[in-house]
């Protein structure tokens, strides 16, 4: 096993996805911490469905690099959902099951209409489950997740201690003078830039497993914000890893072998803790 | 996943196969020697393997393949051509991809060829056609079937 | 301390405070009290900064700074149960002070622990804040508002949801916080007999809204 495991590590593809594999997912848990302890899971799997749509748009127009398309348009209903807070006209999880879907269903559509590949499923299927998507990615594409993932992470060690306080309580923050508003579009920001980049690695429809699993993983059994986010850090690394490579020394799809794994460091934790 | 889509041309449910028959028998083929052999490979690897060698294809060009996969024809009107492919699916099974490849000897289609879909292993060496309109796509030339 | 001139204060299109004239003196312990959905927090909320206001405006007076105002906002389901140390909650009343720091100095290490001692909490420093009592949780986070602020303390019902022996501990901390430190207390409150008991001034809300 371990020969044709080095035979493969011979392969800069099966490197590369190793390394985007491990940024990704520690940037995901990261922020799925604060995600998951400011009640938004879902809005991690919303937005995956958006970054679908915009998927879907930038293959219609034909655009070359499409990040210029799923990007910004990730990035500005983050923006919506996340920062519309107590005045957005429709509320919460009404908004997020409406974007979602119908990020979803429009997405599907542009490219069943418009595309001129004869493959339709498995364009989608790939994109939604993320069964290669890891392994097939262009020397371009490497560069741009390990950039975006670094950048990322610097920012979530910058601004650690201001997250963790807008995390716990987002009143009292703001009574004493931290610009919430500001924080909270930079998360907002920033878990666009994960959720696109997460999707290379799972697809679209598994990005919330590989946000929230790590999360609850960790938080079944440290106790202090700081451990927690270690924790799910380690948690969503190692799994990600073994995904990995179970996935291409097994034959099975990466995405779903990847949350496989995590609902494995899950079902350990919760055990263990119960 | 984006990939899939800027490469919509070459990946295609059927590949696209080839008949030529021009420059069959110059090859000199040392028995089954294999540079590439994608047999040993798990499928996520084989897949991830063609996929490679379709969007980089001059980093293989020259290479001995060896390949499983299911046998697929199809025959292009606007060329005349048949083409033969050696078709492999993801994990998932609902991406699929394949390889054209052009026999060392010319056969004649369909008698002498498998029947459609039936699995076949072919070994042969992996070269880049390019086409008039300057869009190529790669093949595996000389190929002869293995049992 | 505070002056309000024509406060209005509300979320959206509905206005919950209106046109509202309020001052508040330095070394006073004001209890607001009134039913539910009169307006008490939202006012509190405002004084804190929590809130902007729609018209009128919040006049701080005797130099006090928005610096030197400590809130306690009613606790959220979401905080109940959130993985966090005492230390890193009440550590994290310096935010609005230090900007980028990746760690906390000595000297805010020094007044956490000080302000963890004022309410009887310096035993729970390493503990995890999920697996506190209420009473426990509420005197953390009077600590950590304490941190906050050196003058005034905004306090958003922090005895509801208390049992009795709590309620008493947590009453007393705050005399003592007035008492001895000097405190201004501005406390929102249901119960109207410890109101009686320890305000030196009573605000009823009912009377104020609609």
């Amino acid at each position: 096993m371990f020969d044709q495991l080095f035979f493969y590590l011979d392969f800069p593809f099966v490197r590369y996805a190793i390394i985007v594999g491990t940024l990704i997912s520690l940037c995901s848990s990261l922020l799925g911490v604060t995600l998951v302890l400011k009640r938004y899971s879902y809005i991690g799997d919303g937005l995956s469905h958006v970054a679908f749509g915009a998927l879907a748009i930038a293959a219609v127009l034909k655009v070359t690099n499409n990040m210029l398309i799923i990007l910004p348009v990730t990035i500005a209903v983050a923006i919506l959902l996340l920062c519309g807070g107590k005045d957005a006209r429709i509320k919460g999880d009404a908004a997020i099951a409406m974007v979602s879907a119908g990020a979803l269903a429009i997405g599907y559509l542009l490219m069943n209409i418009f595309s001129s590949s004869a493959n339709v499923a498995g364009d989608v299927c790939t994109t939604l489950f993320g069964s290669m998507s890891i392994l097939t990615l262009k020397p371009t594409d490497v560069y741009l997740c390990v950039a975006l993932s670094i950048v990322v992470l610097v920012t979530f060690v910058l601004f650690y201690h201001k997250i963790f306080a807008i995390t716990f309580d987002e009143n009292f923050a703001r009574a004493t003078g931290v610009n919430v508003t500001l924080f909270n579009l930079l998360i907002a920001i920033i878990i666009a830039v994960i959720i696109v980049l997460a999707m290379n690695l799972v697809g679209a429809l598994l990005v919330s497993a590989l946000v929230v699993f790590p999360a609850l993983s960790a938080m079944r059994i440290f106790k202090s914000f700081f451990s927690v986010t270690v924790a799910a850090a380690v948690i969503s690394v190692i799994c990600s890893l073994a995904g990995i490579l179970v996935a291409i020394l097994a034959g099975t799809p990466v995405g779903s072998t990847i949350v496989a794994m995590d609902i494995v460091a899950f079902l350990i934790c919760f055990i263990t803790s119960s | 996943m984006y990939k899939v889509f800027s490469r919509i041309t070459i990946i295609a449910i059927l590949c696209i196969f080839s008949l030529s028959t021009s420059s069959v028998a110059a090859e000199n083929i040392s028995a089954n020697h294999v540079d590439l052999d994608l047999t040993r490979m798990s499928s996520t690897m084989v897949y991830s393997m063609v996929f490679q060698m379709v969007t980089e294809p001059q980093k293989f060009v020259g290479k001995r393949i060896k390949m499983k996969g299911a046998f697929s024809s199809y025959y292009d009107e606007e060329s005349k051509r048949r083409f033969f492919g050696c078709v492999i699916k993801d994990a998932l099974a609902c991406c699929s991809q394949g390889l054209a490849f052009e026999t060392f000897k010319p056969r004649k289609y369909p008698k002498d060829f498998p029947s459609e879909g039936s699995s076949i292993t072919i070994i042969g060496r992996f070269d880049y056609e390019k086409e008039e309109d300057g869009i190529g796509f790669p093949i595996i030339r000389n190929a002869i079937f293995i049992k | 301390m505070i002056k309000c001139h024509n406060l209005t204060l509300g979320y959206g299109s509905k206005n919950i405070v209106n046109s509202f004239n309020y001052e508040i003196n330095s070394g006073e312990y004001l209890c607001i009290i009134g039913r539910n959905g009169c307006g008490k927090t939202t006012f509190l909320r405002g004084l804190a900064g929590v809130l902007r206001p729609k018209a009128g405006r919040i006049e701080l007076r005797d130099n006090l700074r928005r610096n030197q105002i400590g809130y306690l906002p009613q606790i959220t389901i979401a905080q109940k149960d959130f993985p966090a140390s005492v230390e890193e909650i009440v550590l994290s009343a310096f935010q609005g002070k230090s900007l980028l720091l990746p760690f906390y100095g000595k000297a805010l290490r020094k007044r956490a622990d000080e302000c963890l001692e004022l309410t009887h909490a310096t035993n729970l420093r390493k503990e995890s804040f999920r697996e506190l009592s209420g009473g426990q949780k509420q005197r953390v986070l009077l600590a950590r508002a304490l941190c906050a602020a050196e003058r005034l303390l905004l306090l958003d019902e922090p005895v509801t949801g208390l049992d009795p022996e709590s309620s008493q501990n947590m009453y007393n901390i705050i005399k003592d916080l007035h008492e001895q430190k000097k405190m201004t207390i501005v406390m929102v409150s249901h119960d109207v007999e410890a109101a009686k008991k320890y305000a030196t001034r009573i605000l009823n809300f009912n009377e104020i809204a609609q």
